[in-house]
């Protein structure tokens, strides 16, 4: 069975959905057998959905146009 | 880049007042904000961020917290990652942007906003944790 860091290594992109079904299966031996790296993956996946879900909070357009074209204008310069 | 909602701007915002007023007196208090450019070298971000609590989490939040409770929770909770991290997450996980277009947007690699969205998840993991756990007690008033 692959070890804890080995699970770690590979965990950015399997909550992306994003391993090979070879890479997949022994994450999920893991995950089976090791109650820490199963808490962590259970529950950063719930805190993705959870983001996903709760975080959208629609404003009139006008309140904010002027602030966020002053931050992307910003952003672009400094890059120069 | 479509910025269409109050978290997003919030992200922006902040992350513009740590970039842009140096000058700001500086504060040991509790709950400053710590504060990092969004191109700094990643010197620590290998290190694991491992759960300090294990504990299972209710299947579904609302058995822990109400809707708006929760929403108030991840607003706290975005708002006290650093920028770097919050902006990576905001453009990803709430404007739903894939990780090549935030890599565009915010002139980064792709492995670079991979490490940052990780490290930003598992904050607000940890963030929420104490209330998500079954036998938590919600959220005091």
């Amino acid at each position: 069975m692959i070890t804890c860091e080995e699970f770690f290594a590979e965990f950015a992109d399997y909550l992306e959905n994003q391993v090979s079904p070879e890479v997949r299966q022994e994450l999920e031996l893991h995950l089976a057998q090791c109650r820490a790296c199963h808490v962590l993956y259970d529950s950063s996946r719930k805190t993705i959905k959870i983001v996903s879900e709760s975080a959208s909070f629609e404003l009139p357009q006008k309140v904010f146009d002027p602030i966020i074209d002053r931050v992307m204008s910003k952003l672009r310069t400094d890059r120069h | 880049l479509a910025v269409k909602n109050l978290a997003l701007f919030l992200a922006l915002a902040a992350w513009f007042e740590d970039h842009y007023d140096p000058g700001t007196p500086s504060s040991d208090g509790p709950g400053r904000r710590i504060t990092e450019s969004l191109d700094s070298v990643d010197a620590d971000e290998d290190r694991i961020c491992r759960p300090r609590l294990i504990a299972t989490w209710q299947e579904n939040p609302e058995q822990c917290c109400s809707r708006s409770e929760i929403r108030r929770l991840v607003e706290r909770g975005l708002l006290e990652l650093p920028a770097k991290y919050r902006i990576v997450v905001m453009l990803r996980d709430v404007e739903h942007l894939s990780t090549e277009d935030v890599a565009r947007q915010l002139g980064l690699s792709v492995p670079a906003v991979k490490t940052r969205l990780l490290r930003g998840r598992l904050m607000l993991r940890e963030w929420l944790a104490p209330y998500m756990t079954i036998g938590a007690k919600g959220v005091a008033s």
